[in-house]
């Protein structure tokens, strides 16, 4: 078990986050997809707490709570935006939420 | 009871502790990859509530227990059903859906952007020596610990996210409310 | 001396005269009492002056100080304290004093009763910087402000356009011969480095400059000092109206009475006469008799005889007097020419009192027929206003040179006493002679006119109140009185202004030549008097009828009456002329230099349209297309914006791994 491993797998799991943000139509699915960012995210930090010469200060640890709580704030109002936005354009698809368009 | 538990901790964890992660990172990714490409929105997010169980088992396996536990919780327990409310919430018109869950070229960009992404990463992994770093002693991350630096070095960050999660709150409570009929 | 004391003399009225300009229309009693005071004050310090002059061995006073230095050189001025000043002095301020208390009745119902008496102080101000000054330039400055002075008193009524005219022409005929003055006044001080008169021996006026003056010669071969000082007698010519600057002073007597009185019979045209006498030695440096001497003779005896020939025709009472003061002031300059300055000045003296008697009566019966001016129209007077007449009965008689007992026979006298003696020509004798006839002549006509037979105008005629006869009756006095330093039995006068004390001797008058002239004045005076009887008094006069001596001699009387036609002259030849000029600078200015000035801003207005055009053409298209360029710019990246933020996010992400591979490509 490298860290490299970790690492890797923490990667990929990010790049299929970001494909989902990036190519899925809905926007809950983004949402999905930004949630698996964010967990990769925190696993990175694990990781590196993991291997770290000093794993008594517990970095990786309290970064990988604040990084919950906030990822669990934020998914919350991403679902609110979300529902607020489906029920004035009565559909969740985000090519269709493109009233800015110039 | 104890004799079961010396013979528990006596087996040969270092040997297999390396399938404890491997395992649930397996998992955990095949359910990501499903959860990306499945057109049926609920699927994607039960396979993303098991992806999220394998990372908090990952996270039990190397050591941080109270992240792992708290993973399960959160993601597990309120995210994942909040994905799954919101899925219920904002059902289309159609609910078969003609039309490919890709949108346009976007597939191909994404895809390539993922993949682009991918291997500039595993190139930064594998060629930096920060990573190269031999498995230490396991640490260990005791409750109380953790507690303790919550309330002295961490006090800041601490209330920051109770500011942030009360603010969150009230803010999508607002944001989705029923619009007032006059 | 202190130079304060001797400047206070014209520095009370000038502060007068000030503050009177302040006071407002109403303020007529403040105005008078200041006036009439400062004008008191002046007096008793001139009467102080007067008899510190009088202590024998007295010579002169001259304290001055300097007023502007130039490198070296520096510009001094001073005032004078000798007989020949403090005389005039005295006299012009006892005559001012006079009429301000006459005007004071005679303005009393004029709305601009306070303007009259501040110009008066102004007046009285400067006549006494004129007489009291040691240099010629500060001599010329206060001779431009009795010019002002008499410009502001004569078109006094404004609004009456013959009033204004006068006014103008006075002041423009005077600076004619101002010309003159000031170009003699700049050749003096370049010739004598000097302006002061008397300067402890450095004066322009004395020894070593005079010498100098005299030996050099200027153009035509005439000396310097005779070149200057014919130059200073244009002033005087024109300031005492001597021909052919003497069409002013008639015309003068537009202004009122009291002004007459004051300015053009006892001061200001004595001011030329005064002028003379204080530059007598630049005019004798020469020599007794030389050319300039002689043309201030020759015009003086020609102005007595002009000026009396006209005032024979006329029939304005004031003008009669005025072409009396012109013949007079004639007389003085032929004294002043012949060489003895004292005969003028004693006939000055004398002839400021009786002169401003006379006006000063003139006025008074002006006002009590109610401003009627035409003798025609008068007559009989006599009997209406008895203390007038008898004050210009002395008036007249002093004037004429009645014999003994006025003042005026013994100062004609003396002044054709010296003109016989004249060793160059007899011809001005004769022709003084002739105008001391006809000056009785016309002053018994006059007197026919307005005091004798039946009243022929239409108003009520009353006497003046008080504040006007007694003036009159204290001049009649002195015009009495001044007969006694006049005559050659005692010639005091004479003596104070040599500076030699005289001693009475009656002998003097047995002498031959005083015997044969004396008789010889008797004579013409009483001729000149019986004739005019025997025209005038004879018959009663009508107003309508023409004047006797009219229907005997109608040409002569008519180019008499006309004055000689001299105004017609000028207005012909140099009225025009300038008329011309100004004509033609006119329309110098009209064409040639706003033509210059339109062609300039036409330039300029053709610059602007350039720049407007460069501006509307160039800068505001090229600007505005610019902006649309910006515009289109602008429109076609907004076009971009798809509105769909995952379409941003995708770009994000490709970005951001391009980034990432550059960063690891640096790097490794």
């Amino acid at each position: 078990m490298t860290l490299q491993i970790l690492l890797a797998i923490s990667s990929v799991l990010f790049v299929f986050g970001l494909v989902a943000a990036l190519t899925r139509q809905n926007a809950i699915m983004v949402l999905i997809g930004i949630e698996l960012m964010m967990g990769a995210g925190n696993l990175n930090f694990i990781a590196f707490w993991r291997f770290s010469p000093h794993s008594e200060l517990l970095t990786g640890v309290m970064f990988a709570i604040f990084s919950i709580a906030v990822a669990a704030a934020e998914a919350a109002v991403g679902i609110a935006i979300i529902i607020l936005v489906h029920r004035r354009i009565k559909s969740a698809n985000v090519d269709n939420a493109d009233q800015l368009k110039g | 009871m104890s004799d079961l538990l010396q013979r528990f901790n006596a087996l040969p964890w270092e040997a297999y502790s390396q399938w404890l992660v491997i395992l649930p990172a397996g998992v955990m990714l095949l359910a990501a990859a499903a959860a990306v490409a499945l057109r049926n929105l609920i699927h994607a997010a039960l396979c993303l509530t098991l992806s999220f169980i394998a990372l908090g088992i990952i996270f039990i396996a190397l050591g941080a227990e109270f992240v792992g536990l708290v993973q399960l919780l959160v993601y597990v327990g309120a995210v994942a059903m909040l994905i799954v409310f919101a899925i219920l919430l904002t059902r289309p018109s159609d609910l078969a859906g003609t039309k490919s869950p890709f949108a346009g070229i976007g597939p191909v960009t994404g895809i390539l952007t993922g993949a682009g992404l991918l291997i500039v990463l595993l190139a930064f992994i594998f060629k930096s020596p920060l990573t190269k770093v031999a498995m230490p002693v396991a640490p260990s991350a005791p409750v109380a610990d953790i507690g303790k630096l919550l309330m002295n070095s961490y006090i800041v960050p601490l209330q920051v996210i109770g500011v942030l999660l009360t603010s969150a709150l009230i803010g999508a409570a607002v944001l989705a409310m029923e619009d007032k009929k006059p | 001396m202190n130079i304060l004391i001797l400047a206070a003399i014209p520095l009370f009225p000038l502060f007068a005269a000030g503050l009177t300009a302040l006071l407002k229309r109403e303020q007529r009693a403040t105005a008078s009492t200041l006036v009439i005071g400062a004008q008191s004050v002046s007096t008793l310090i001139a009467l102080g002056t007067f008899l510190i002059t009088l202590a024998p061995g007295f010579e002169r006073e001259t304290p001055s100080f300097t007023w502007l230095t130039f490198g070296t050189e520096s510009l001094k001025l001073g005032l004078l304290l000798d007989p020949l000043g403090a005389g005039m002095a005295l006299m012009v301020t006892f005559v001012s004093l006079l009429i301000f208390i006459y005007s004071h009745g005679y303005m009393k119902e004029d709305r601009n009763y306070t303007r009259f008496f501040c110009f008066l102080s102004l007046f009285s101000a400067a006549m006494l910087g004129v007489v009291l000054s040691n240099s010629l330039l500060l001599t010329f400055i206060c001779w431009e402000l009795v010019g002002l002075a008499s410009y502001l008193l004569i078109g006094f009524w404004f609004h009456k356009p013959s009033a204004a005219a006068a006014a103008k022409k006075a002041f423009l005929t005077t600076r004619v011969g101002d010309m003159g003055f000031l170009l003699g006044m700049l050749w003096l001080y370049s010739a004598s480095g000097t302006l002061l008169f008397y300067d402890g021996g450095a004066g322009c006026l004395e020894g070593s400059a005079l010498a100098a003056m005299a030996a050099k010669t200027a153009c035509a071969g005439l000396a310097v000092s005779n070149c200057i000082a014919l130059l200073i007698f244009c002033g005087a010519a024109g300031k005492s109206g001597q021909f052919p600057l003497h069409v002013w002073l008639p015309d003068a007597m537009e202004g009122p009475t009291p002004v007459s009185a004051l300015i053009h019979a006892a001061t200001m045209v004595a001011a030329g006469v005064y002028l003379v006498a204080r530059v007598f030695p630049i005019f004798c440096a020469a020599g007794e008799t030389s050319v300039a001497l002689q043309t201030v003779a020759w015009v003086g005896a020609f102005t007595a005889l002009f000026a009396a020939l006209i005032a024979v025709a006329q029939t304005d009472i004031k003008r009669i007097l005025a072409y009396s003061t012109v013949s007079q002031l004639g007389f003085m300059m032929l004294a002043l020419g012949v060489g003895s300055v004292t005969a003028a000045m004693v006939h000055l003296i004398a002839h400021a009192f009786f002169k401003a008697l006379l006006f000063m009566g003139a006025g008074s019966v002006i006002h009590g027929v109610h401003e009627e001016q035409d003798i025609r129209n008068m007559g009989g007077i006599r009997k209406y206003m008895p203390v007038t007449f008898y004050t210009y009965a002395v008036g007249m008689m002093a004037l004429c040179g009645v014999p003994f007992f006025f003042s005026g026979f013994w100062s004609k006298d003396e002044i054709l006493h010296v003109t016989h003696g004249w060793p160059v020509s007899h011809v001005p004798f004769f022709m003084a002679a002739s105008a001391a006839f006809l000056t009785a002549f016309y002053m018994t006509r006059q007197m026919f006119y307005v005091f004798f037979g039946k009243y022929r105008g239409h108003a009520h005629p009353h006497e003046s109140p008080a504040v006007m006869t007694v003036p009159l009756v204290i001049l009649a006095a002195f015009a009495v009185l001044l007969s006694i330093p006049a005559t050659p039995a005692w010639p005091w006068l004479e003596g104070y202004m040599k500076g030699h004390s005289v001693g009475y001797d009656l002998s003097r008058l047995h002498e031959l030549d005083f015997l044969s002239i004396a008789s010889l004045s008797i004579l013409i005076v009483t001729l000149g008097i019986g004739i005019a009887w025997l025209i005038y008094g004879r018959r009663p006069l009508s107003a309508t009828a023409p004047d006797p001596l009219e229907s005997f001699w109608a040409r002569g009387f008519t180019t008499l009456a006309n004055k000689f036609y001299v105004d017609e002259l000028y207005n012909a030849t140099v009225v025009r002329a300038l008329a011309g000029l100004g004509v033609l600078f006119a329309w110098i200015d009209r064409r040639i230099l706003a033509g210059a000035v339109s062609v300039a801003a036409g330039i300029s207005v053709g610059f602007s349209n350039l720049g407007a055009l460069f501006e509307r053409f160039m800068l505001n298209l090229g600007f505005d297309s610019s902006c649309g360029g910006l515009r289109d710019c602008g429109s076609m990246f907004s076009g971009w914006e798809s509105g769909r933020v995952q379409g941003y996010l995708r770009f994000l992400g490709v970005g951001v791994v391009v980034l990432l591979a550059i960063i690891g490509w640096l790097f490794t």
